[in-house]
């Protein structure tokens, strides 16, 4: 019963196979690749709002271009034809680059206008490195197993969350770029460059580890050949589930504060039980058996009691205080573990095309999905004046996300590749 | 995996939860009560901690804050949770790095738009409303300051709309509102917000605003004329003396870059005397 339940997954196997190359350097890229594309996301979503105020609602055309950078989320789109024209691993290790040094130029804090075009060139090139390197990892030929290459990514994204909830914690829920260290009154604007002096060795670091790890990932893949799935194009649309994710944390539950406000609880608490649940979620990925996770009536029922939290945390959360507080924070572990299994899915699932085009494309949809919500939940919420028939929406809005979410990770684990039913 | 790996990893993995902890608990306490009786009030819209070159910076904020060093400070346009701010709680943010007690009232929805008051002495009641509007939502709060055990403030905070007609309608609610605490309470009145109306100080009767002043005592007819030029206001009554009124102009002396200034608006100043 044991073993079926438990995860044979270990970390110095993973390392032994990978010799001499070190584990640490790959999850380490991957980690700040990752951390990377939250703060440019978050970077990116301030900027598009402000945007949005000035050109929108003041009529401000100097703030026009703003809106044009929308198109970042859709070059995704573009990987494939891109992996076709340049080497797919060169082309993964300009994306890694590209991210670092936008990055650390970023820390020099640009105007208004640059900082948003450079956030949104981060999302638009961690899309390329996400797709070109799951890709890759998925397709050499060496002996990990493709369920230990799963883990080992969603380990290395949910650390970079981990990460960003320490620097927001230390920050008293703030960037640590704008952290106050109260000491050089008269220089306070120096302080703002705090992030730039972590940032220079970051990126270094990253540079030299891709060096030293990516350059290994040779073009040649396995030579089992596998058989094409003959899933249609429109089924890749389970994939808004990736999106929906990045709505509902992005939007909100990435923030112990405003989950506080939500149920009248304290910040602190909800810090604390956030970051519980996300550990909570890796301890789950590492040490429990996919197979379990991903047990139709399993996730069938985690997603029902995460609708069911979710609709007691919206519209009874100051009721219910602390025990809303307490639910959504278990909603929060059935939200990462959905991820995860959605990941999952994504890499064992070709949809008529090859693997790069089904990667890149689930990752685009994802994000289209993502700006479409973003939109939807701003004209219900803080610009519900802008159109009445929104106003009072935002908690359905979160809710229909949370919907969506389950609706696509149960979809995605119906789907089985043909390669998994001959092996059943 | 060597086990010295294995302690580091682990350890690692539980500094997010460890700071979270230690984080609980850190913060310096405000303080309790005071014996002066001069205070420094402050009414600054903080225009979502976005600048005037568009960038979020909370530090700037504190420091354009703390030139004044105010004791009581009404905050408008403040966010929580929301991506404007990616995902700050500004009021809890400048109450920890101000070290003060803080109170916030959203507008829209649970997180946006909201009003805030920021005291160095315990806020022992607080309230929050809508006011009726036409479009964007607004509110105004209702506190109640302990400055010691003789002296304790009404204090009001909000921030009204931009149309003539949205402003009639809140500034008669507000009047509504306000009139029961000046009948049942004794205690020194102090309001203040981002009005959105300059006043014709000559002939205030003909300003939106006036039915306020009849409360207020015209406050701000005592304070220097071209102070007066602004939408941000704080008008008191019960006070002894008005020590100073000034708006807030030169955030960093010998500096003068459009990135000194923590939001769109400056903040309001008046320094006040009670009995």
């Amino acid at each position: 019963m044991s073993n079926k339940t438990k995860s044979d997954f270990s970390f110095s196997e993973i390392e032994n196979k990978l010799k001499p190359k070190p584990l640490f350097t790959l999850i380490f890229v991957i980690v700040l690749m990752t951390l990377f594309f939250i703060q440019g996301l978050k970077a990116y979503l301030t900027g598009l709002y402000m945007g949005m105020y000035y050109a929108v609602f003041s009529g401000q055309p100097e703030y026009y271009p703003i809106l044009l950078t929308l198109i970042f989320f859709f070059l995704p789109v573009l990987t494939n034809t891109i992996g076709k024209k340049i080497e797919k691993s060169r082309f993964m290790i300009f994306s890694i680059y590209v991210i670092t040094i936008i990055r650390l130029l970023m820390a020099f804090h640009l105007p208004f206008i640059w900082e948003v075009i450079c956030s949104g060139v981060i999302i638009t090139f961690y899309s390329f490195f996400m797709s070109t390197f799951l890709t890759l990892w998925v397709e050499e030929a060496d002996d990990i197993e493709l369920n230990h290459k799963v883990i080992i990514i969603a380990f290395s994204i949910f650390c970079a969350f981990l990460i960003d909830y320490l620097i927001r914690t230390i920050g008293f829920s703030q960037d640590i770029s704008l952290l106050p260290p109260g000491l050089i009154a008269d220089y306070w604007y120096i302080t703002q460059y705090i992030w730039l002096f972590i940032q220079i060795p970051l990126s270094l670091f990253c540079i030299y580890f891709t060096r030293l790890h990516f350059l290994r990932f040779s073009t040649k893949p396995k030579e089992e050949i596998e058989k094409k799935d003959n899933f249609r194009t429109l089924y890749s649309l389970i994939f808004i589930g990736l999106g929906m994710f990045l709505f509902l944390l992005i939007n909100l539950f990435l923030y112990p504060n405003a989950i506080a406000q939500y149920t009248a609880t304290s910040y602190s608490f909800n810090n604390i039980l956030n970051i519980v649940a996300l550990m909570i979620a890796i301890c789950i990925i590492l040490f429990v058996n996919v197979d379990l996770i991903s047990n139709i009536k399993i996730i069938g029922i985690l997603n029902g009691f995460m609708i069911l939290f979710l609709c007691l945390f919206l519209f009874l959360g100051k009721i219910l205080a602390y025990i809303a507080s307490i639910l959504i924070s278990i909603s929060l572990v059935i939200m990462y573990l959905n991820f995860y299994l959605l990941l999952f899915r994504l890499l064992k699932i070709n949809f008529k095309w090859e693997k790069l085009k089904t990667i890149s494309n689930s990752i685009t949809i994802g994000l289209a999905f993502l700006v479409l919500f973003i939109f939807l939940h701003a004209f219900a919420d803080e610009w519900a004046y802008t159109f009445k028939f929104l106003k009072d929406l935002g908690p359905f809005i979160l809710l229909l996300a949370g919907i969506i979410f389950s609706i696509s990770t149960w979809f995605s684990i119906i789907f089985k590749s043909k390669k998994e039913e001959v092996i059943r | 995996m060597r086990n010295n790996h294995r302690i580091i990893l682990i350890f690692l993995f539980f500094i997010p939860l460890i700071f979270s902890i230690i984080m609980f608990g850190v913060s310096e306490t405000p303080v309790e009560s005071s014996t002066k009786n001069e205070f420094t009030f402050m009414t600054y819209n903080i225009h979502f901690g976005q600048g005037e070159d568009n960038l979020l910076n909370f530090e700037r904020l504190a420091q354009n804050i703390l030139v004044a060093e105010p004791d009581i400070i009404g905050l408008q346009e403040v966010e929580n949770g929301r991506m404007t701010t990616q995902g700050v709680d500004m009021t809890f943010w400048l109450a920890k790095r101000l070290n003060m007690y803080y109170y916030y009232y959203p507008a829209e929805s649970e997180h946006s738009f909201g009003c805030a008051l920021l005291s160095k002495y315990p806020i022992i009641f607080k309230m929050g409303e809508q006011i009726p509007s036409i479009s964007m939502r607004r509110v105004y709060i209702h506190c109640v300051v302990e400055v010691n055990n003789s002296l304790e403030l009404d204090v009001f905070v909000t921030h009204l709309g931009t149309s003539g007609e949205n402003r009639t309608r809140q500034v008669n609610f507000l009047v509504e509102k306000i009139e029961p605490v000046f009948t049942s309470s004794t205690k020194p009145k102090i309001l203040m917000g981002d009005f959105n109306l300059r006043v014709n100080w000559t002939h205030p009767e003909e300003s939106t605003i006036y039915p306020i002043h009849s409360y207020f005592n015209n406050t701000g007819i005592a304070v220097p004329v071209d102070q007066r030029a602004r939408i941000d206001h704080i008008y008191a009554s019960g006070y002894q003396e008005i020590v100073n009124y000034y708006v807030l102009r030169d955030m960093l002396p010998e500096v003068d870059i459009p990135a000194e200034f923590g939001s769109d608006h400056v903040p309001t100043v008046a320094t006040l005397t009670f009995p």
